[in-house]
């Protein structure tokens, strides 16, 4: 009977349900206290969400910038990878190209905006190529950092075993730093999610950052917390579904991503 | 019996300069032995070091703790380049790593690839060196099974226990069939007990499979416990081998006979007179400095 008790308790706890109720009774007490138009609490934010739900522009806002999102990301981890490879396993790129890396990695995506709109157009490109940027470098330096990280052992172990440079750069160098790159998908994922909120504030007609910018044009804060609550639940999603992902891809490397 | 055996590796005047190499421009971090150089460019870690080890030999270094044994060690594998002197397998100058000589390194967490399977990691060497699956399967089973692993197959190294994990290291050195094969205290982090099974074990195999054995220690009794002849290494800077000893027993040995005890004692005298020469050699340099003040 006890320990059943402490299952259940174990189980609230962990899965953070706990956190969650609190969060929302909180918000609740908050929202009780203010006029709806300053604070919508979470039953206005769901009669909210009804109504943008039902007009269908939030399943739009929703699938357009999940579509720049993961276009964006996956681009961004196709030059990334690659790069955090080479650069963490040749001196030579390293000496060339770190320095570079280093600079740009401190300018925030959003403050290219205006500069990719010039460039590429108001159009999807623009954005498109702002997302690149953005989780280009999380991934980039996870991965430098993951190739940097494996014992020089290995390389000698395999070199000993008859493997050429080529040979253990795809068979010591790859898999040793699966767990890091992934780690920089992850980052690189939440990088891309705050600056396409941004981009579409800025510049678009159309995504969840263009629902939460143009929301306060109708004094719907209710929207606006929509909005917000969309985001959350999406970013919160992609990282468990990833955490997921390696926690079973990697159960042997002796890490837990968890 | 030893007479008649060929000469397997040969060191002749061999030395080591502290100073580091620049042979992985290209590559970042392949040897990091190298960095520890940096500091004294100009001294020696090893000086004029000469040695033969026989084929089939079971042949052990005995020292101190960064008395130079691993970087000799390291010379022979290939991961460091020598300063002066040479370094001959079969007649033939070492210059890099390759299969034919196999190295169980000390920290097997380290050396074995944690997302392979044991089959696979034993099976590794083989893969990259092109052997056609018919040959592999037959070459990794057989390795496998030397080294008391089979069962174990599909477990991954971090389903294995420390021993267990040296096993599969040894396994995967003696799949490629290497002419010789380099132990870097391998057994140093194992407890007593599995430290003895695996010595044994060690034994058999070799006995199994005849190669040529070139195993480091700072062991005392695991030098005499396994070795055929024991190399006992003066300490660095200038290190060198202070006498090499052929150990009068046959396999397997007691430890508390008083026989073999008798002579771990003999063995002992022999590397404290090692490491004291080391210690002279340092004296004498000061007197000299205070003389030529």
């Amino acid at each position: 009977m006890k320990d059943k008790l402490k299952g259940i308790i174990r189980f609230f706890g962990k899965s953070g349900i706990v956190t969650w109720i609190l969060l929302i009774v909180i918000w609740q007490i908050a929202a009780n206290v203010n006029s709806p138009d300053f604070l919508p609490g979470p039953l206005d934010t769901l009669k909210g969400l009804k109504e943008v739900a039902v007009k269908g522009v939030l399943w739009e806002d929703i699938s357009i910038s999940l579509q720049r999102v993961l276009m964006g990301w996956i681009r961004g981890a196709l030059i990334g990878i690659p790069l955090g490879l080479l650069i963490g396993r040749f001196k030579v790129i390293n000496w060339l190209v770190e320095p570079f890396i280093n600079f740009f990695r401190f300018v925030p995506a959003i403050g290219f905006l205006t500069l990719f709109l010039m460039w590429f157009g108001v159009g999807e490109e623009s954005k498109l190529v702002l997302i690149t940027y953005a989780s280009t470098f999380p991934i980039v330096i996870n991965t430098i950092a993951a190739v940097s990280g494996i014992d020089p052992v290995k390389y000698q172990a395999a070199e000993s075993l008859g493997a050429s440079q080529i040979q253990s750069f795809f068979t010591v160098t790859i898999p040793g730093a699966v767990p890091g790159i992934f780690t920089g998908l992850r980052l690189g994922l939440s990088s891309a999610i705050i600056s396409i909120v941004g981009a579409e504030m800025l510049a678009a007609n159309s995504g969840l950052g263009y629902l939460i910018y143009t929301s306060r044009l109708y004094f719907r804060t209710d929207w606006i917390f929509v909005g917000i609550v969309v985001l959350g639940l999406l970013g919160f999603a992609a990282d468990k579904i990833l955490r997921k992902v390696s926690a079973v891809l990697f159960r042997h490397y002796g890490v837990t991503q968890q | 019996m030893a007479k008649d055996r060929k000469d397997k590796i040969v060191i002749r005047n061999l030395s080591k300069k502290y100073i580091s190499d620049t042979k992985s421009l290209l590559f970042s971090k392949n040897v990091d032995g190298d960095k520890i150089f940096e500091n004294n460019p100009d001294g020696y870690v090893l000086k004029d070091v000469n040695l033969t080890i026989k084929e089939g030999e079971f042949h052990v270094f005995l020292g101190a703790s960064g008395c130079g044994k691993t970087t000799l060690l390291n010379i022979l594998a290939g991961f460091l380049d020598k300063t002066e002197g040479e370094a001959l397998l079969d007649g033939k100058d070492i210059k890099k790593p390759s299969p034919e000589r196999g190295v169980v390194f000390q920290n097997a967490d380290t050396a074995i690839f944690q997302w392979l399977n044991v089959w696979k990691n034993v099976e590794y060497g083989l893969r990259v060196q092109h052997v056609n699956k018919k040959e592999r399967t037959e070459i990794v089973r057989n390795a496998i099974d030397l080294v008391g692993l089979t069962g174990h197959e599909k477990k991954y190294p971090n389903e294995l226990s420390g021993g267990m994990k040296q096993r599969v290291q040894i396994a995967r050195s003696i799949a490629s069939n290497p002419k010789i094969m380099i132990m870097d205290e391998p057994f140093g982090a194992l407890d007593a007990q599995t430290r003895k099974t695996l010595q044994d074990a060690l034994i058999r195999i070799w006995k199994e499979t005849g190669k040529t054995i070139l195993f480091v220690t700072h062991d005392l009794q695991e030098a005499v416990y396994l070795g055929e002849r024991i190399s006992i290494f003066s300490s660095a800077p200038n290190a060198g081998i202070a006498t090499t000893e052929k150990v009068p027993f046959g396999y397997p040995r007691e430890l508390d006979s008083p026989d073999v005890a008798e002579y771990t004692r003999k063995v002992h005298i022999k590397l404290d007179e090692a490491i004291n020469i080391h210690n002279k050699k340092e004296n004498e340099t000061e007197h000299a400095v205070t003389l030529s003040a």
